[in-house]
């Protein structure tokens, strides 16, 4: 093997020997380093270049996430923390997190005190609690509850009701009213009346945070006007570093 | 043969030759010079980038925003409540205000007996001890549908005299 070896490199010698001295040497090496030359630019050069662009392009990225981030401290630390836990907790109260019935009571029956009405036979039905009232929950869904109840009092007055109840929180929807006046003057209501979980609220650093809007404003002092008084059990907590399950 | 035939001298082909060497060595030797410039200043640019730098700051301002995530939930939630609330408000039948506009149109001496309200329809009875009465009620009805576009449809369900009251009873079908 290793008298092989000798042998090839002794070839070798005498080969390059031989055409050291030709023309054919000179075109050989020049031509070796003009493909090693490209061979070069394909395997290294180019992908280095390339790895430079992106390499700039992450760091523009990275100047824009800054920027966001620099941004969204700034706004988060100017913001006033009572203010928003205030705003927090009329928004919770307009669309509750879980199914509240004492808050609905509430705004039924501070409605009806506003408007004069009666709910004299006002009770549950379906096996919960019952007290003077009649409260009647046929369905119910993940995001909405449907619930029935009798007042009584005058066209007028049931019209304030409506009126009242509307400009309440949490937010009813009428779904019907069958309103007799001739004989009994009570109406029979149905509303619906909404809750939604709160969403599992994931931490993206690089997108904006944008304040209130002013059509948030306008509406929170809308809800804020609506509220009837009774402070809701809503606590926050936050999670893990990438998610805050509310 | 003669040599002389050859009109190019040898010297003068290897003349030829040699700068065509010359010329592949130019190639090559630019080439190379080529190849290590680009690589060099490739890797110096890249050593030169500002991105490690830019990564710690992004840490730093990561670790910032952490205290402040209690406050991001809350105005992010508070954004979908809001949210919310404003769907539910936009799509809510505004009965109170259908109630209210009744009652304003409701002429003298006419009484709602009864009111039915679904989100599509209602139905309402008016009672008046005169056909006047209820006629003027009708067309203030008729002007609510036509010119205020407030309903789709007002349909006359039933018109009943009672002789025991005696007063006139008619159930008005509205589309919403």
């Amino acid at each position: 093997m290793n008298r092989e070896i000798k042998e090839w490199y002794r070839k070798a010698i005498l080969f390059y020997l031989r055409y050291k001295d030709t023309r054919y040497y000179s075109i050989s090496l020049y031509g070796g380093i003009i493909a090693i030359s490209l061979l070069l630019a394909f395997l290294v050069v180019i992908p280095e270049i390339r790895n430079w662009f992106s390499v700039q392009e992450e760091v523009q990225a990275s100047r824009t996430r800054i920027s966001i981030m620099k941004d969204n401290i700034q706004l988060l630390q100017a913001m006033n923390r009572t203010q928003l836990d205030n705003d927090f907790t009329t928004a919770s109260m307009a669309v509750p997190p879980t199914r509240d019935i004492s808050l609905l009571l509430s705004a039924i029956n501070f409605s009806a005190v506003q408007s004069g009405v009666g709910m004299e036979d006002f009770s549950f039905q379906g096996g919960e609690v019952s007290s003077r009232s009649t409260v009647n929950i046929p369905k119910q869904s993940e995001n909405n509850s449907t619930i029935t109840f009798t007042i009584t009092g005058s066209l007028a007055q049931m019209s304030a009701f409506l009126n009242e109840l509307q400009q309440k929180t949490p937010l009813l929807t009428l779904n019907s009213i069958a309103a007799q006046f001739k004989e009994t003057d009570s109406a029979r209501i149905t509303i619906s009346y909404f809750f939604r979980a709160f969403p599992l609220v994931t931490q993206d650093d690089s997108s904006q945070i944008s304040a209130l809007s002013s059509d948030n404003k306008l509406l929170l002092e809308k809800l804020r006007n609506w509220k009837v008084p009774v402070e809701p059990a809503v606590e926050v907590t936050t999670g893990s570093e990438s998610a805050s399950p509310l | 043969m003669n040599n002389s035939i050859n009109l190019l001298t040898p010297e003068h082909i290897n003349a030829t030759q040699r700068q065509r060497v010359q010329y592949i060595r130019y190639i090559a030797l630019t080439c190379m010079a080529l190849i290590v410039t680009l690589s060099v200043s490739v890797f110096f640019l890249i050593l030169a980038s500002p991105l490690p730098a830019l990564r710690r700051e992004e840490s730093t301002l990561k670790l910032s925003l952490q205290s402040l995530r209690q406050t991001s939930a809350k105005l992010f939630l508070t954004k979908e409540r809001l949210g919310i609330a404003q769907g539910i408000m936009k799509k809510r039948p505004a009965f109170d205000s259908y109630v209210s506009r009744i009652m304003q149109e409701l002429p003298q001496g006419a009484n709602i007996s009864s009111v039915d309200i679904t989100p599509s329809s209602f139905t309402v009875s008016v009672s008046a001890p005169s056909l006047l009465t209820m006629n003027s009620f009708i067309g203030r009805m008729q002007t609510l549908q036509a010119e205020e576009k407030l309903f789709k449809t007002v349909t006359l369900t039933t018109l009943i005299y009672d002789e025991k009251t005696p007063d006139y009873s008619v159930a008005l079908t509205v589309k919403l």
